[in-house]
């Protein structure tokens, strides 16, 4: 089972590798990755510029030939790069026996030539082939599954995959400025006014209008698990640049910091043993990029699951970007005591976590409404667009559950409901009884 | 106390605005989980003409479980028991959170208006009122202009 999937997963970082090599002519995959150890910004700068060479050319595939013209010659892409890939792994010679932490770090890079804020340069002290391949790199391969999503997916359908996302892309950023879409659309909540009112008081750098720049950390949580890490409600912080917001134990003196509004610039602190009083701080620099720095802690600062020093060492400032996972310290006696386990979080910065209501949105929100019960009554009609159970209105980007009767509601709102008679639901407004473990047919 | 949900603030801003004909709910300024409810009795029924006084409270998981009602005026009902307690599907099992403070009062009103023997909660009142439903009737007119009058 471990060892099928790690051969799925090798399968397709190499078709990526060799379709980059493939494109960059003759350097191999080991030497490509022997440059990037090596290290240097250059380098870094380089493979991010080819990916976006590649999203490019792929697109203008699709305009010339219409999205199947494209798909065929995106496929017959792949085909090539798994023959090399084959040949390549015949080769005994060659150490380059893919290890998934390798392809994960090179995964996250491929992906960040989408964002504007990781193609900026990275520092050096983030060599984004340091990883070294470990057990615990493995690990973050799983939990980070989501992320790594598109380089992994099965060699046929990637590509198609990833140029129907670029589609996507281009057609979204081509829509009319967000107040338009809100005229058009039914905007007519408070709730939306305030979200679109508080992005364009933000610059494209991510500074809010005061000159803030912000983080959001949240708990990384695995059901699946038994030990997921301690526990904690999604913290938001601001600071100005230059400006650092520390991280450390939760104690008596810094008692204010863990209520502290979101927002502010309190410390951040956990109710963990295995956390030091002074365990780390973050920094932004004046371009709004965010750093995290491990200040002497004793259990150790884990970006990514490598830790930044040894211990009671203080590590460089480590750049940082959206998704990273940060841990503090490690479970101490297996972490089965809520105070001894490790903190496991994932980073946002920059509020890139508002998501903005676009066209998209507003569409899908026009479309979600058509498909509920239509009613003659105008009254009922407006009470349809409200949540039976907390009775405020249904908006687009809120998470809703639409029940096998139509009715519809927060799913926030409805999930007590849901979990409790799963997989029978007893619609609470129309009182039928809904399976929802129906089979889905496609007829 | 922990902090009102949305829900009841909205609830509590409705029934204030747009209240039920024949019902008045209001929040105790103590605990804003407290309502003061008069109720009309209903036309052509027993109790009409009757002021009938009751409390309703929201546990802390409503709307998940239902408010707790309670009349506070004696009533000659074969629903309603001795303490006030109402026989009422909808304030049990058949509870859904979906119903609001003001569909539950008025289905109150609608069982002052239709009494169910066969569904008894008083089983005195219901025997009475299935022996002989003319005097149960009477019974509860008297009680009603007895215990159930308007204040000066
Ligand atoms: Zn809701
Ligand atoms: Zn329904």
């Amino acid at each position: 089972m471990m060892a099928n999937e790690v051969i799925t997963r090798d399968v397709g970082l190499h078709n990526i590798k060799t379709s980059l090599s493939n494109s960059n002519s003759n350097s191999s995959l080991s030497d490509r990755i022997d440059d990037v150890n090596n290290t240097n910004t250059e380098d870094n700068e380089n493979i991010n510029n080819e990916n976006t060479n590649i999203e490019n050319a792929n697109i203008e595939t699709n305009i010339e030939n219409g999205v199947d013209a494209s798909t065929n010659s995106s496929n017959n892409q792949t085909n090539n790069s798994i023959n090399n890939e084959n040949s390549n792994g015949s080769n005994p010679s060659e150490p380059n026996i893919p290890n998934p932490g390798e392809g994960r770090t090179f995964g996250l890079n491929f992906l960040s030539s989408f964002s504007p804020l990781r193609s900026q340069p990275q520092s050096p002290t983030r060599n984004f082939m340091s990883n070294s391949p470990t057990v615990g790199n493995f690990n973050n391969v799983d939990e980070d599954a989501d992320a790594t999503m598109q380089p992994d997916t099965p060699i046929d359908e990637h590509d198609i995959d990833q140029t129907m996302v670029r589609d996507d892309r281009e057609q979204q950023e081509s829509t009319p400025p967000l107040e338009e879409c809100i005229e058009e659309g039914q905007g007519e909540g408070t709730h939306e006014g305030d979200i679109i009112a508080s992005n364009k008081d933000e610059e494209d750098d991510g500074k809010d209008k005061d000159g803030f720049y912000s983080l959001r950390l949240t708990p990384l949580i695995d059901h699946s698990s038994s030990n997921s890490g301690l526990y904690f409600a999604p913290v938001i912080r601001k600071a100005k640049s230059q400006n650092s917001i520390s991280i450390g134990r939760y104690t008596e003196k810094n008692k204010s910091a863990a209520h502290a509004p979101q927002g502010s610039n309190a410390p951040i602190v956990f109710k963990s043993k295995v956390v030091s009083r002074t365990h780390a701080l973050f920094q932004c620099n004046e371009e709004g990029q965010w750093f995290i720095k491990d200040c002497k802690s004793s259990s150790g600062t884990f970006l990514n699951h490598i830790r930044l020093s040894p211990a009671s060492q203080e590590s460089s400032l480590m750049p940082l970007i959206d998704g990273d996972i940060i841990q503090l310290g490690m479970d101490y006696r297996g972490g089965t005591e809520e105070v001894y386990r490790c903190v496991k979080m994932r980073c946002e910065f920059n509020k890139s976590w508002q998501r903005k209501v676009n066209q998209f949105n507003l569409e899908i929100h026009k479309k979600f409404k058509n498909l509920s019960v239509k009613e003659t009554n105008p009254l009922k009609n407006d009470e349809l667009s409200e949540c039976a159970i907390c009775l405020l209105k249904l908006e687009p980007c809120q998470a809703i559950f639409i029940s096998p009767c139509s009715h519809s509601w927060h799913y926030k709102c409805i999930r007590p409901i849901i979990i409790k008679s799963y997989p029978q639901f007893y619609c609470p407004n129309c009182r039928s009884m809904c399976d929802l473990e129906t089979d889905i047919d496609d007829d | 106390m922990a902090a009102l949900p949305k829900r009841i603030i909205k609830e509590t801003e409705r029934l204030i605005s747009d209240p039920v004909p024949g019902i008045t709910a209001y929040p105790d300024e103590a605990n804003l989980r407290a309502f003061t409810v008069t109720m009309n009795g209903p036309d052509s029924s027993p109790y009409e003409k009757g002021i009938f006084d009751l409390e309703l409270y929201l546990p802390d998981d409503y709307p998940m479980c239902p408010p707790k009602v309670r009349f506070l005026t004696k009533i000659y009902h074969p629903n309603i028991d001795k303490l006030g307690r109402i026989c009422l599907d909808v304030l049990k099992d058949n509870w859904s959170p979906a119903l609001q403070i003001r569909t539950i009062l008025l289905s109150i009103q609608a069982l002052l208006a239709s009494p169910n023997p066969d569904d008894p909660l008083a089983n005195d009142v219901a025997d009475d009122w299935k022996k002989d439903e003319p005097k149960a009737i009477e019974v509860a007119k008297e009680w009603t202009a007895k215990y159930a009058k308007a204040k000066e």
